[in-house]
């Protein structure tokens, strides 16, 4: 739909020639000769705007002055008959949106039209004026940007390899206690219990470092695994307890003389294994409310110090001959695979604890005779032997 | 920053060796250091032209400028940065331009 203008010049000529321009341009002229009909075209036609010429023979500045009156939100633009810079201005300082030089052409005339209906003030400023950045400048600030992204990329992920590298380059941690008795992961974090301060210390397996540090309640066991949904944890009397994986280890369910001389203990998701070091024999429990013998076999290492379930085998820990067993799940006194470990060779560090994170082994010591120096975390590679 | 209701209007004057008469445009931006001007005539890069205007009450007239940019907006106005090259007219311009931005 076309907008609307009206057109006031008193000379036929000049007013057909006008309004045919604007017709050009795309707009809806409505002509008039003098003023009276101008403002009837104001009033009856609602122009969006009013393009008035200035001459010798009409005075524009009294028109601009008089349209004003009726419709001062009309916008006006004068088609000058001369051109005259200061008359120009004049005008515009009057309220005139837009002045046209002549000649009028159909170019200068559309562009003041639709300049005139999209006009806004003048932004003042005391601070010198932002212009857009010089198109060399953005240039070579996007490729410097780019190279630094890119540079920096490379960098991290070196960084990253090595961090890795020496991650897995690096097989022991000393701890910063000295009296460990078991360990166990939950999840990405080794939980390792140090029966001098009565704390499991959890460490993040990135690093080692102690993440928390956490008064175990009651009866501190002497050996715990931590399952899917507990914590299992046996005490020198043999009670079984079943504690929650939460910062207070609150208790579930206690079993009491379920595993007596029991030394290590895991779960393997359906039951429950215990060892005990007098007798050096392994029990299968089931998981009910007194934690039922489903059976009893000969351990065949020479001191169980840790058990531990990889989602397949029973792994033991023995302290005597420094090895790793793995025990056949329905027949546990079978030893299907043993790994020896040469870290504990020398006899500095004792074994006293086993852990799995889901690819490599880990065994918690301290050292010969006990308290003598910090404890000492060992990861195994088994793929390596 | 303030933005006045209606642009203000600018006489364009050149030197006389460029031999161009007198025109006129509007003034999108006015700052001390120099403004955009918007205008229908033709404006060359690099440029020297005198602009007049008024600043409420006062006038000024042919502040010198360089034209440092030029665009050409959608309905082909010209639209250019201008840079004041008189100190002593910027000084003026900007105790103008304090003064209708404190009030």
């Amino acid at each position: 739909m076309s907008l609307v203008i009206g057109i006031l010049c008193p000379e036929d000529g000049k007013r057909r020639d006008l309004a045919l321009l604007a017709g050009e341009s795309g707009y809806l002229a409505h002509p008039a000769s003098r003023l009276d009909e101008a403002l009837e075209v104001l009033r009856e036609r609602r122009p969006s705007l009013m393009l008035v010429t200035d001459g010798p023979d009409q005075d524009a500045e009294v028109l601009v002055r008089e349209i004003a009156a009726v419709s001062p939100l009309v916008p006006v633009v004068v088609a000058l008959g001369k051109r005259d810079a200061g008359r120009a201005v004049a005008l515009m300082r009057l309220g005139v949106c837009e002045v046209v030089a002549p000649p009028w052409t159909r170019e200068d005339l559309g562009a003041c039209l639709g300049k005139t209906l999209r006009t806004h003030g003048t932004a003042f400023s005391i601070v010198p004026l932002k212009g857009p950045l010089p198109s060399g400048t953005l240039y070579t600030l996007v490729v410097s940007l780019f190279f630094a992204l890119a540079i920096g990329h490379v960098a991290l992920q070196r960084q990253a390899q090595l961090r890795s590298a020496a991650y897995e380059e690096k097989k022991t941690w000393d701890l910063p206690y000295r009296y460990p008795t078991a360990a166990s992961f939950n999840g990405p974090e080794l939980w390792v219990l140090d029966w001098f301060t009565q704390s499991i210390f959890v460490h993040p397996a990135k690093d080692l470092e102690v993440a928390r540090v956490t008064y175990f309640p009651g009866e501190l066991p002497v050996a715990f695994s931590v399952a899917s949904d507990a914590l299992w944890a046996v005490t020198p009397g043999g009670k079984v307890c079943r504690r929650m994986k939460d910062d207070k280890l609150r208790l579930l369910q206690e079993f009491p003389g379920a595993a007596p001389d029991s030394v290590a203990i895991v779960f393997d998701g359906l039951y429950l294994w215990t060892a005990n070091a007098k007798t050096k024999t392994l029990r299968k429990h089931l998981n009910d409310y007194k934690l039922t013998a489903l059976g009893t076999w000969r351990y065949p290492g020479d001191r169980p110090a840790a058990l531990v379930f990889d989602g397949r085998f029973l792994w033991s820990l023995d302290a005597g001959s420094r090895e790793l067993l793995c025990h056949n799940l329905e027949r546990p006194d079978e030893v299907l695979r043993r790994v020896p470990l040469p870290e504990y060779r020398d006899g500095v560090y004792r074994p006293v604890g086993l852990a799995w994170d889901g690819e490599k082994f880990w065994t918690v010591a301290d050292s010969a005779p006990a308290g003598k120096v910090p404890a000492r975390v060992f990861r195994h590679s088994l793929s390596q032997r | 920053m303030r933005r006045s209701p209606n642009p203000v209007p600018a006489v364009l004057s050149f030197p006389e060796e460029a031999a161009r008469r007198d025109c006129w445009g509007k003034l999108a931006e006015l700052a001390p250091s120099g403004a955009k001007l918007s205008t229908r005539f033709v404006i060359e890069r690099g440029a020297l032209l005198f602009v007049s205007l008024r600043l409420g009450h006062e006038d000024f007239e042919r502040i010198a400028a360089s034209v440092t940019k030029v665009a050409t907006d959608r309905e082909g106005y010209r639209v250019a940065d201008l840079a004041f090259t008189d100190e002593i007219q910027k000084r003026r311009l900007a105790k103008a331009l304090l003064d209708i931005l404190a009030t």
